[in-house]
């Protein structure tokens, strides 16, 4: 067995970045389609004041998040309703009300505490037994919900107008989905960080949007992207002991630029082979 | 003759600025139906009430028999609006993937799509001329392509009537006279209702068995109205200035 799987905290981090490897680009390409990019930030301010909430009740952080996301994910799709002509302003008001009630609980946590920086940047070695359990158990049920509802996703990112005269539940898919994205960012903090967890639902999709022919190869090589980036990110940064949520990501980066490169490259092939 | 739209006593303002005043009309099976009238006279409007997508200040609307706020049979009602061909074209959609999700209601939810579902999908797609097109992304077609796809994907419902919403906007002459002849196929061959805004007065005179001229808040309809009736009519709309050129689609 090679040295980084003799660790049980290093097999619990694999186990649970295996999972969000699949989580993030499967709630992703539908946040990317749907023009909603910025919710994932908004979520993950949101996410840092229930971190805190739980350091501070000395309970757990990964369910007092849960609580504040979902909570939070609720609170923008009933103000989306209030500012229908302006839909982001709901989620910049979440996002500015999650950052305030954030700011003002690390104040009260006197010293800053060592485990929060560990839910900021991502940290390999803070995924607990206990965290592990909860991951996979809500894992299983939002990849599986994510693709039970796939389809209806997919016809109301294309156009959600057609898809609600042809009699898809638009606003319970909805909130059914904001609901996802708020358990998706609390099962990723502890891998990825708080700060980068939208990042990681972005840029593997981004990725292949510029390769794909169709909606299932893109759905396909989003997640093959994030696997690499997060399998790839935390045996780096166990060797280099390196942020684990900022290693991910740059390998995100470098994946995308590859991709650019590549198409690149193509596309001199193919005029070359023209002339 | 089965009736598959009746309109009554229709009354509908955006809060005090009346936009509809007590208009009735009736579409029934195999009825081309043209709806003309000058910008602003309500002609979107009144698609969407009939779509519920808007609630009327007054009246009543039957689709298919049955009172739109009961309605429920939506696959049955096809709708190409203005913006089915100003959709995001970088989306990673192919043909056969835009068509198939209007059968995704009629699956339901949970469930995955077969291959009679699939069946269906490249049957509308022959039916519209596009079946060489299939694997190709949305967005790399051409205008008009893009709007017959948005046909096939209405087709593969199989529906009863359809409401097109000005869908030639920003499609070249040649692609306009294919669209229409097969809209008309649709309607002729089909039998599939059709109720058609648009500013082509020419296809209204030589396509339709009725229309319906809105202006100054109401709905007048003619039923197969001569060239000098639809002169008249459209000159009392549009003002006394307006002359009618006609061209052949």
């Amino acid at each position: 067995m090679p040295e980084i799987l003799q660790y049980a905290f290093m097999q619990r981090a694999i186990i649970a970045g295996i999972i969000i490897g699949f989580l993030c680009p499967l709630i992703g390409i539908f946040i990317v389609l749907r023009r909603m990019s910025l919710i994932g930030d908004s979520l993950s301010h949101v996410a840092l004041s229930g971190v805190v909430t739980g350091i501070l009740l000395k309970t757990s952080p990964l369910i007092m998040t849960l609580i504040f996301s979902i909570t939070a994910a609720l609170g923008i799709e009933k103000l989306r309703k209030s500012y229908e002509k302006y839909a982001e302003l709901a989620i910049s008001i979440i996002m500015s009300a999650g950052m305030a009630i954030a700011v003002i609980l690390i104040s009260l946590v006197k010293s800053i505490n060592i485990d929060l920086f560990g839910y900021l940047f991502g940290n390999i070695t803070t995924v607990l037994p206990q965290d592990l359990w909860i991951i996979i158990g809500l894992g299983i049920i939002v990849i599986s919900s994510i693709f039970l509802i796939y389809k209806e996703l997919f016809y109301m990112s294309f156009d959600e107008e057609a898809a609600s005269l042809a009699g898809i539940p638009i606003k319970a898919i909805n909130i059914y989905f904001v609901i996802l994205i708020a358990i998706t960012i609390t099962l990723s903090m502890r891998i990825v960080g708080i700060l980068l967890i939208s990042s990681l639902m972005i840029l593997p999709v981004a990725s292949s949007l510029q390769i794909g022919k169709s909606f299932k190869e893109v759905t396909f090589l989003s997640i093959i992207f994030a696997q690499i980036s997060v399998i790839l990110g935390i045996i780096v940064s166990y060797y280099f002991e390196l942020a684990s949520g900022g290693t991910i990501v740059l390998i995100s980066v470098i994946i995308l630029l590859s991709v650019f490169a590549f198409k690149s490259i193509r596309k001199l092939k193919n005029r070359h082979s023209y002339h | 003759m089965n009736k598959i739209l009746e309109v009554n006593n229709l009354t509908f303002a955006y809060d005090k600025n009346l936009i509809l005043d007590n208009i009735s009309f009736e579409i029934n099976e195999g009825d081309f139906a043209g709806i003309v009238g000058p910008n602003g006279s309500g002609k979107s409007t009144l698609i969407k009430l009939i779509l519920g997508l808007l609630k009327p200040v007054k009246g009543t609307i039957k689709l298919l028999g049955k009172d739109i706020n009961s309605f429920n049979e939506w696959s049955k009602i096809g709708y190409i609006s203005q913006k089915a061909a100003s959709f995001n074209t970088s989306f990673p959609a192919t043909v056969e993937e835009t068509i198939a999700a209007n059968l995704y209601p009629q699956i339901g939810l949970f469930k995955r799509i077969k291959k009679e579902d699939m069946k269906k999908v490249h049957d509308v797609l022959k039916v519209v001329g596009m079946e060489d097109y299939s694997k190709q992304l949305i967005g790399n077609l051409s205008g008009g392509q893009q709007q017959k796809v948005f046909i096939a994907r209405t087709l593969v419902s199989s529906p009863k009537i359809m409401f097109l919403d000005e869908p030639t906007v920003g499609i070249d002459n040649k692609s306009q006279e294919n669209f229409y002849e097969l809209i008309y196929k649709l309607n002729t061959s089909m039998n599939i209702s059709i109720v058609m805004i648009s500013h082509d007065i020419g296809v209204m005179t030589e396509k339709a068995n009725k229309v319906l001229c809105m202006g100054n808040k109401k709905l007048i309809m003619h039923t197969n109205p001569s060239n000098t009736k639809i002169t008249e009519i459209l000159s009392e709309i549009y003002g006394d200035k307006m002359h009618l050129l006609l061209h052949h689609h």
